[in-house]
């Protein structure tokens, strides 16, 4: 496959910068009440979420249900505006663009989603979806069917299937069209927003290792979204660990896994089945739910769930420190 | 990469390259479609050639034919002004479907031009479009028609536009609420990931998905469209005399000659309930044939 000369821009020719680096990114959303839609609080979603991945590799990113990985991943692609912070794309910054000037790094990073049957419109023929992108940038119909073909056998479906409409596709085919329209543009980053949290189990090491393939062929870095650790383990360099919109641990796979510091961590990897049944581990069962993002508890977030909870951790907010190379965290005591 | 999709692809669906093998399908598949199709075929068949198959003239009276019986010289028989039934319904036909399709295209795209934008862009544009849906809906029909006639006189392109303003609030809400939801899924944000306008996406991406049922909603009114002329012909607000519409020949003789001379109601009201059946069943193929889904 060949890459236009025009392709090649800034990024490549420095390859130190990070493909996406993202600082101290808040995302507030208003709380509306009444007849006169007075906003009467906040949601903190993203509350000072700061990252950098380089190119070809993978943050994976957990967190339970509503602590704002979505909202990350929609921010980072700016199709929910921050409230504040940068999203630098290419070591340039994307933050305040307008839409048109956006259009090139659009084609940067791409997206997939969750679901794989609302993520496709039910009326266009997978062909039509996966060269949606390449039409809009662009290309000729003639150019564009061949890419496309291309691209399906890319992702492992038969270029014979191009005519047919996602409701005639498995789950896990779905997700492979979802791949192949979100690879169209040749973006360099894919925010992959749990991508086969919704797929059979028998089914997500299939998509997992075509993801895994082509981030090897084409260089790609990802951003990959997942509520489970096992999953994110397998796929990832890096792990970033979220609760309510902020990063408590950012690490290495392995030394999180064997050295987690964060007491959230602990947790999380504590519910990680393990393959051998006659292996006792001391579980850390966390009690209660996760606090409202509009009503965040004072001090550490995490406070209130804490089994090593400390007066401290009460009142004063922990900030994110690198406690050993390469390894950050945020709590009183470690 | 080389890679033969187009021999491919030719080979798999061989039947639905020609117009013809795409027909045969439909008739074979939608079998209640086809006759709803034929259904109106024919009458859009009268409307145009009517000249043609129609031995009088809609217009010229007869007294020595008034209220005639059918038979053998008047088919349908004839009204009490000797003017022959057969003909003014083949005639009527233009005027009918002239409104009944043109009211309800026109009100739904004016519907469709609310209620996109309204359930799309959201915000101070929705709330304007619903209060202008609010206000359309607020307005009588007849009270409308009536200032309408007495304004602009009666015609057809009044009339049409009268039936047509009343459905708009129908289609802008049905549009709008579906909308609500599309706009939301995933396959939105994907466009809009790519860089798509938002006036593309809400084209490509959010109008197809809400035709289902639009459809559905359109072909019910073409009906009740028929009717509704019928009664603002009755009051002198419809069609103005001589012209034969359906609903003028049903309602003006509903009253007088239902007993004496039934043919002058049944015959109409045949042509009347035949359009809403055929509209009906080719709606509902339409709306399977417009959905993948439903398509294979």
């Amino acid at each position: 496959m060949t890459i236009a000369p025009a392709r090649q821009h800034a990024l490549e020719s420095s390859p130190a910068a990070p493909v996406i680096e993202v600082e101290d990114l808040k995302k507030h959303f208003p709380v509306k009440k009444g007849l006169l839609r007075r906003t009467v609080g906040q949601v903190l979603a993203l509350d000072g979420v700061s990252f950098a991945i380089p190119r070809g590799e993978t943050l994976g990113l957990v967190g339970e249900s509503g602590c704002g990985k979505s909202t990350l991943a929609r921010t980072v692609l700016r199709l929910i505006e921050p409230t504040a912070g940068a999203i630098k794309v290419g070591g340039r910054d994307i933050t305040h663009l307008r839409k048109r000037e956006l259009r090139p790094y659009r084609r940067e990073m791409q997206i997939i989603f969750q679901d794989p049957f609302s993520s496709l419109n039910p009326r266009m023929s997978a062909g039509d979806i996966v060269g949606e992108p390449l039409q809009i940038h662009g290309m000729a119909p003639q150019q564009r069917r061949q890419r496309v073909a291309e691209l399906f056998e890319l992702v492992g479906l038969a270029p014979a299937q191009m005519a047919s409409f996602p409701h005639q596709f498995s789950g896990g085919q779905r997700q492979r069209i979802c791949i192949a329209r979100a690879l169209a543009l040749d973006p360099k980053l894919i925010v992959a927003d749990e991508p086969v949290s919704a797929l059979d189990v028998s089914i997500r090491a299939q998509v997992i290792n075509l993801m895994m393939d082509l981030q090897r062929q084409k260089h790609l870095s990802y951003l990959f979204i997942a509520h489970d650790l096992a999953v994110v383990e397998h796929i990832s360099r890096r792990i970033a660990v979220m609760y309510l919109g902020k990063i408590v641990e950012y690490a290495d796979k392995n030394t999180l896994f064997l050295e987690p510091l964060h007491p959230y961590t602990e947790a999380l990897l504590s519910a990680v089945p393990v393959p051998n049944p006659k292996l006792k581990r001391e579980k850390r069962i966390l009690r209660g739910d996760v606090p409202s993002p509009m009503h965040p508890p004072p001090g550490c977030p995490f406070h209130t769930r804490c089994p090593y909870v400390e007066p401290r951790c009460r009142v004063e907010v922990p900030q994110l420190r690198e406690v050993r190379p390469g390894h950050w965290v945020s709590c009183h005591l470690r | 990469m080389s890679i033969e999709y187009d021999a491919e692809l030719a080979a798999r669906r061989p039947r639905l390259r020609r117009p013809a093998g795409r027909l045969r399908l439909f008739f074979y598949r939608h079998p209640l479609g086809a006759i709803g199709a034929l259904i109106m075929a024919l009458f859009v068949f009268a409307a145009v050639f009517a000249p043609l198959i129609t031995g009088y003239d809609a217009l010229t009276t007869d007294a020595a034919a008034s209220l005639a019986r059918p038979g053998a010289a008047h088919w349908l028989g004839c009204d009490f002004m000797g003017r022959d039934v057969y003909s003014r319904i083949v005639y009527g036909a233009r005027i009918s479907l002239a409104v009944g399709i043109g009211s309800t295209l026109l009100g739904s795209v004016l519907g469709i031009l609310v209620g996109l934008p309204s359930g799309y862009l959201g915000g101070w544009v929705d709330l304007l479009a619903q209060r202008l849906v609010d206000i359309l809906q607020a307005l009588p029909l007849l009270v409308l028609a009536l200032v309408m006639a007495a304004s602009l006189g009666p015609s057809l392109e009044n009339v049409i536009i009268a039936i047509a303003i009343p459905l708009i609030p129908y289609v802008a809400r049905v549009v709008r609420s579906n909308t609500l939801v599309l706009r939301e899924l995933p396959f939105v944000e994907a466009a809009k990931a790519v860089g798509m306008s938002e006036l593309r996406i809400a084209i490509r991406h959010v109008l197809p998905n809400t035709m289902a049922p639009l459809i559905v909603l359109a072909t019910a009114q073409l009906g009740s469209a028929i009717l509704v002329e019928a009664s603002l012909s009755f009051l002198g607000l419809g069609i103005p005399e001589p012209y034969p519409s359906w609903g003028r020949m049903l309602s003006e003789s509903a009253a007088e000659y239902v007993r004496t001379a039934p043919w002058l109601v049944i015959f109409p009201g045949i042509a009347i309930s035949l359009v809403v059946f055929g509209t009906n069943l080719l709606g509902d193929a339409l709306r399977d044939l417009l959905d993948p889904r439903l398509r294979h």
